[in-house]
């Protein structure tokens, strides 16, 4: 099955037919995936201005606990709310190219978190004066500008 | 003299530019626009409803006139439905005038003003 068949499937399901009916179900989903949005490049922002140097004495530990707890909802969230927008118009979305480079930003920023994760943020958590290397700052910098291209991508969708 | 702005100054500045930007919004809100992508031109089709998508995130008709047939795009079903044109108010077979915007770059899509069908004009921005 190829990616028209398969969103041309998606399309038919019921659940893309109510989302596309509904009155204000559409605007209630875009609107929780603003929501979910904001409150994720919120949590990313303040971490990652950290380690690129912002209020260098406030604890990381600390401040990944705090800032990081509504990504656990969020992520999820934008994943369920998008698949579900993106069912009501399937066909139309594969061809958009705002929409193309949306998927191919969100994986790489999902994975550019996870390697600064992995690769720093674990050590760097543990040893709360320790000087932040600048492979660290690069990928929190990198992080930024991907989830910016996301959001840019998502608001282009209806633009082009 | 010191020429230092006090923080009563900078916050009347402040609050001088944010309601000089209201107004500037206002007036630009209040004036004709075009859609983003669309040529800012409107010109009027009137031809034959030859299919309807009543749906989210905006309800699209066939439009066939003389020259050809159009897709367009109106506006989301909600707003339809609050403007006094629901779903029943389109139908296959119809005779209906869009006044209407051509996409710069999807060749036959236009992005509609406002509809005239059944003698009925429904605005759609």
């Amino acid at each position: 099955m190829g990616v028209g068949e398969l969103s041309a499937w998606l399309e038919g399901t019921a659940v893309a037919s109510a989302v596309r009916e509904g009155l204000w179900l559409y605007p209630a989903i875009e609107t929780a995936h603003i929501l979910s949005v904001a409150a994720l490049f919120g949590s990313i922002l303040l971490l990652d201005a950290r380690i690129l140097g912002a209020s260098p004495r406030l604890p990381l530990d600390a401040l990944a606990r705090h800032a990081l707890r509504p990504v656990y909802v969020a992520l999820p969230a934008l994943v369920v709310t998008g698949a579900l927008m993106f069912s009501a118009d399937a066909s139309a979305l594969v061809g958009n190219a705002a929409f193309r480079a949306k998927m191919v930003l969100v994986p790489l920023a999902l994975l550019n978190g996870l390697a600064l994760e992995v690769g720093w943020f674990r050590s760097l958590r543990r040893e709360p004066a320790q000087h932040i290397p600048a492979a660290a700052k690069a990928f929190a910098a990198v992080s930024l500008a991907l989830w910016i291209g996301v959001i840019v991508c998502g608001r282009l969708i209806a633009y082009v | 003299m010191t020429t230092q702005m006090t923080t009563p100054t900078i916050l009347r500045t402040v609050a001088a530019a944010a309601v000089a930007a209201a107004l500037t919004w206002a007036a630009s809100a209040a004036a004709h626009h075009g859609w983003s992508g669309y040529s800012g031109k409107a010109e009027r089709f009137t031809g034959v409803i030859r299919a309807v998508e009543y749906g989210n995130p905006h309800v699209t008709i066939d439009l066939e006139d003389k020259d050809r047939t159009w897709h367009v795009v109106l506006a989301p079903p909600s707003r339809m439905e609050g403007r006094g044109l629901p779903r029943k108010g389109l139908s296959v077979g119809e005779t209906a005038t869009v006044e209407a915007e051509r996409h710069e770059t999807k060749e036959g899509e236009l992005r509609a003003e406002w509809i005239e069908v059944g003698g009925k004009r429904t605005e759609l921005r």
